[in-house]
């Protein structure tokens, strides 16, 4: 029976820092800082929900979810990532999926895929040394119909149940969340950032009430976070891992220079 | 939305090998090799947000696209600023 034994969220760009040195270098500390705590947690397998960006889910195929269950990935490159290979977690993955049919979830599995930076970026930071095995599970929130947030969380707890029976005994898993916080990607609002909305989000990751998320519709959390603000659904799947449990904020910046808010958080097991 | 085919040529700048060299050097016939519309051409040769969002590209193919044709903004967008920060505690 594997555990979690760390759950986190973040934010999952980062720009030029001219002009906002100082923020910048708050944001990076803090996702350093999310490096460090999931280094301690010593996973033996790292499940990272994030989004892609149309470079391997496009308008070719069109599904509602993802799962890596190759070997190994290779990273897109995109922001200038290294394309230096990191391990997949075959196994697990392909254990996953098969909980999750049997839960009426039929995820697509990914043989290959080259994550973008919603998956490599965060793990430069949560797995610099590429020792760790990876299960990407990417949410598609660029086509329609976006998974909705209340089907999002069901699936996350199809993959603590996987977790705990899938993985061997003593085994550990940190769950990480990327995307967010609100941001409007060339629509209209571009450039907005919904500090009322990310602040209200962030008090409810810290006080174990991210479920409460799930009652939003797509449209609602569109409306509020922007477009791109919809990759929260990231973090509520991560926090819904751990049900209840309270997080920690580790950054929040504002950062309308990046046309995004910026977040991390790591939840209190 | 725009039709798939304007779509279909901006998902192949990073995955179809010389595409968008050609789109550089030879713009028409690229147009032509996707089956553009006269106003599709128009909106792509142009590229500005507002002409892309004008015909209805998805934003974040308008990304791809501004990415792949303007090297400042892909200046921008990048962790290497970071590098030294990065891979360590």
């Amino acid at each position: 029976m594997g555990k979690i034994a760390g759950a986190f969220a973040t934010s999952h760009i980062l720009m030029s820092p001219a002009g906002v040195e100082e923020r910048a270098g708050r944001i990076v500390g803090g996702m350093k800082e999310i490096g460090r705590r999931v280094a301690a947690a010593r996973p033996d397998v790292i499940v990272i929900i994030s989004t892609d960006h149309m470079f391997n889910i496009n308008m070719g195929l069109q599904p509602p979810f993802a799962v890596g269950v190759a070997g190994e990935y290779v990273p897109f490159g995109d922001m200038d990532i290294p394309r230096v290979p990191f391990p997949g977690h075959r196994a697990f993955a392909e254990a996953f999926v098969e909980r999750a049919a049997e839960h009426g979830f039929d995820l697509a599995k990914a043989e290959e895929l080259n994550p973008d930076h919603g998956v490599a970026l965060p793990l430069l930071f949560a797995n610099p040394e590429r020792r760790v095995p990876v299960v990407p599970i990417l949410v598609n929130i660029n086509m329609q119909p976006i998974p909705a947030p209340k089907r999002c969380l069901r699936l996350a707890g199809v993959l603590r149940e996987s977790i705990e029976r899938d993985l061997p005994a003593g085994a550990r898993a940190v769950v990480l969340g990327a995307g967010g916080l609100s941001h409007w990607l060339n629509v209209p609002g571009m450039g907005t950032v919904n500090t009322d909305f990310d602040r209200k989000v962030l008090d409810l990751f810290a006080a174990g009430r991210s479920g409460e998320l799930g009652a939003l519709s797509v449209a609602e959390i569109v409306e509020q976070g922007g477009n791109g603000g919809i990759e929260i659904v990231t973090w509520m799947m991560a926090a819904a891992t751990c049900p209840g449990a309270p997080s920690e904020e580790i950054y929040y910046e504002a950062m309308p220079e990046w046309f995004t808010g910026m977040g991390g958080i790591a939840l209190r097991l | 939305m725009a039709p798939y085919r304007v779509h279909r040529l901006i998902l192949g700048l990073f995955k179809v090998p010389g595409l968008l060299e050609r789109l550089s050097t030879d713009q028409r016939a690229v147009f032509d090799e996707y089956g553009l519309a006269e106003n599709e051409r128009k909106a792509l040769a142009d590229g500005s947000p507002e002409a892309l969002a004008g015909l209805g590209v998805h934003p974040i193919l308008q990304m791809h696209y501004m990415l792949a044709r303007d090297p400042a903004m892909a200046g921008q967008i990048t962790i290497r600023a970071y590098a030294d920060q990065i891979g360590r505690s």
